[in-house]
């Protein structure tokens, strides 16, 4: 099998799974949402898919989950050729509204063809760069060649072993962690039949690629054309994300699930379609099965959007709890598979089953302010780096003192939920820092970095958004 | 005189929006404009074009040292490993230990004496031999100097 075959099919299969999940629903630059978000979303269903194989039958599981695979697409295919044959697609507003004689028109359009262009040159140059470091260090950081592809040799070289991998004596593997990376690195060598080492560096480039689309998607759908390709251009010019791609770490794919789900969750509670919230479920379910801090991520999301279905309980208005259901919904299927692996397989975590008691904890949180003193320090020092985040956590830092100026404008759009995702996202690191199990300067250092990933993309949707002072979009 | 506090109003929401738009956008654009990426080196090119051409051996697989165990090895369950140093997260042999564990998988390498079979790996004979005498093991197979199969004496 050819390496890119390997890419396209999960690729196909997100973007089959989104369509169907959206049909009949409006949906604002519905084709470069699903350009972005297709590959991430397939992925994630193919490692749900492979672990599921792998949890029932090991010794089949690689037959199973490459024809299950198969058999989902193709009664996808069939469900999405039969709609689009009974609901034939309507010419969009902007195809009609194109006459390259309208002088006029051009000239409105002339920033953001000039923003596509410097996005399209910006994302060339960053592509040739990618492919000529990446060989480099092809094998990927050391969490990626010590964790996350060992987990995937243990799924490739011994299906009936795989469960090896939450062996306590592999206890420094994080064996409680969840397993989507592991699951598509794995996925993609049991299609091609060997360990490709093409495979890990495309993955890492497809999540890196889909975060800048998704960031593109929403600055264009909600702001305007021009913010989003030049919000997308900066997005490439981020040396933190292309550094952390380059070496494999599954921030980036979390980093996607994160920014993805809770830009279509802002889509969802402007349009208040149902269908909307599930998309985001599933992104945020995705989220909690690529890593620890996607659990802590889902967590934030559903305390978000239960708050905002109370304030629409007390608003009467028809069915408030809808939203919070439908994005329960989307995210089960991950959950319940995070949920096998903590309970069941990786019982010996380094917060979950780690045998501290409570008292423990709360001696750890209430140790005093020198602990809180040297991480929030750790976050300034980190945040502040120009090389690596060109000034975004400074626009974050503008953007929330305009969001409180006018706060009574931005009420009814729910930029503020933005706002509030970065900051409980960080908040809730400064919280696990503060009861880590290893030595506090250590665990900061090595993993700081890249937990400030997480919340990046957010921060740059919001900073844009607020940032545009003229709209061109509602 | 109602006029004269309305003028100020409207000039300020016309063109704050616009100083505004003009100052975040040509920050971002004047940002952009002067990124830079890392420099790159001949061998950057000299990699990606054996990796494209599909010769992926040339790059050795972390904890390639360990190949010579391969042979004698059980090829699942468990055995022990033995470095220059204990298991430590700040040890030196650290990351040689998850080397070695990357390229056995899914053989499991255990950081405590309590398997049957042990894999000796240190610089010197006779950091190996006292590892070996310490807990319990004797040499099986001898592969270089420093390098054992051992197994626990019963």
């Amino acid at each position: 099998m050819n390496i890119f075959t390997a890419f396209f099919y999960p690729t196909f299969l997100g973007f089959l799974t989104l369509s169907v999940m959206l049909r009949q629903v409006p949906f604002r630059n519905r084709i470069l949402f699903l350009l972005g978000a297709s590959f991430p979303t397939g992925a994630g269903l193919c490692s749900l898919i492979l672990f599921v194989s792998y949890l029932l039958r090991p010794s089949e599981a690689k037959f199973i989950s490459l024809a299950s695979g198969l058999l989902i697409v193709t009664f996808l295919l069939g469900y999405w050729i039969r709609y689009h044959r009974e609901n034939p697609a309507q010419h969009h507003a902007w195809a009609r509204k194109i006459n390259l004689k309208d002088k006029h028109l051009l000239l409105e359009m002339l920033p953001s063809i000039l923003g596509f262009l410097l996005f399209t040159i910006t994302l060339v140059t960053v592509l040739r760069f990618y492919s000529l470091s990446a060989p480099m260090d092809i094998f990927g950081g050391g969490d990626v060649r010590y964790f996350w592809t060992l987990k995937a040799k243990f799924f490739f070289r011994s299906p009936e072993e795989w469960q090896g991998m939450f062996s306590p004596k592999l206890f420094w593997t994080h064996t409680d962690y969840p397993l989507l990376f592991p699951g598509i690195l794995a996925w993609g060598w049991n299609w091609l039949g060997y360990e490709s080492l093409l495979w890990p560096p495309l993955v890492s480039l497809g999540f890196y690629l889909s975060c800048v689309l998704i960031l593109v998607w929403y600055l264009s759908s909600y702001v305007s054309w021009t913010t989003g390709w030049i919000g997308g251009t900066f997005f490439l010019v981020l040396m933190s994300y292309l550094y952390w791609t380059i070496y494999q770490y599954a921030d980036i794919p979390l980093t996607f699930f994160i920014t993805a789900c809770v830009l279509t969750l802002m889509a969802a509670l402007r349009s208040d379609q149902r269908k909307i919230f599930i998309v985001s479920g599933l992104l945020g379910g995705l989220a909690a099965w690529t890593k620890n801090e996607g659990l802590l991520f889902a967590m934030w999301v559903c305390a978000l959007l239960g708050g905002i279905c109370i304030v629409r309980y007390y608003k009467k208005i028809r069915t408030p709890f809808a939203p919070f259901l439908g994005f329960l919904l989307g995210a089960l299927l991950p959950l319940l598979a995070a949920g096998i692996i903590k309970f069941f397989l990786g019982t010996h975590g380094d917060y979950f089953g780690s045998g501290r008691t409570l008292q423990n904890y709360q001696e750890l949180l209430f140790s005093g302010w020198d602990k809180t003193f040297t991480i929030l320090k750790a976050f300034y020092v980190l945040m502040t780096p120009f090389e690596e985040w060109k000034g975004l956590w400074g626009f974050f830092i503008v953007s929330a003192i305009i969001l409180g100026m006018r706060k009574k404008e931005n009420r009814g759009n729910f930029v503020w939920v933005l706002f509030w995702a970065v900051i409980l996202i960080n908040l809730g690191y400064l919280f696990i820092f503060h009861i880590t199990p290893h030595d506090l300067a250590w665990h900061i250092q090595f993993s700081l970095n890249r937990l400030i990933l997480h919340s990046g993309g957010l921060a740059l949707a919001f900073s844009f958004e607020s940032l545009t002072f003229i709209r061109k979009k509602p | 005189m109602p006029k004269q506090e309305t003028l100020v109003p409207q000039w300020y929401k016309f063109f704050l929006p616009q100083i505004g738009n003009f100052l975040f956008y040509g920050t971002v654009l004047a940002i952009v404009a002067f990124s830079e990426l890392p420099p790159l080196s001949l061998e950057n090119f000299q990699l990606r074009k054996e990796l494209l051409s599909g010769n992926e051996k040339i790059f050795r697989e972390p904890g390639f040292d360990f190949s010579i165990f391969k042979p004698y090895l059980p090829k699942k369950g468990a055995v022990s490993l033995f470095l220059d140093f204990l298991y430590h997260p700040y040890a030196p042999t650290t990351e040689e230990f998850y080397m070695a564990q990357s390229y056995l998988a899914p053989l499991i390498l255990n950081i405590l004496p309590d398997e049957k079979i042990a894999i000796i790996h240190c610089s010197k004979d006779s950091i190996a031999v006292g590892w070996m005498k310490g807990e319990g093991y004797r040499p099986k197979i001898f592969l270089a100097d420093g390098k054992y199969i051992a197994e626990k004496r019963s």
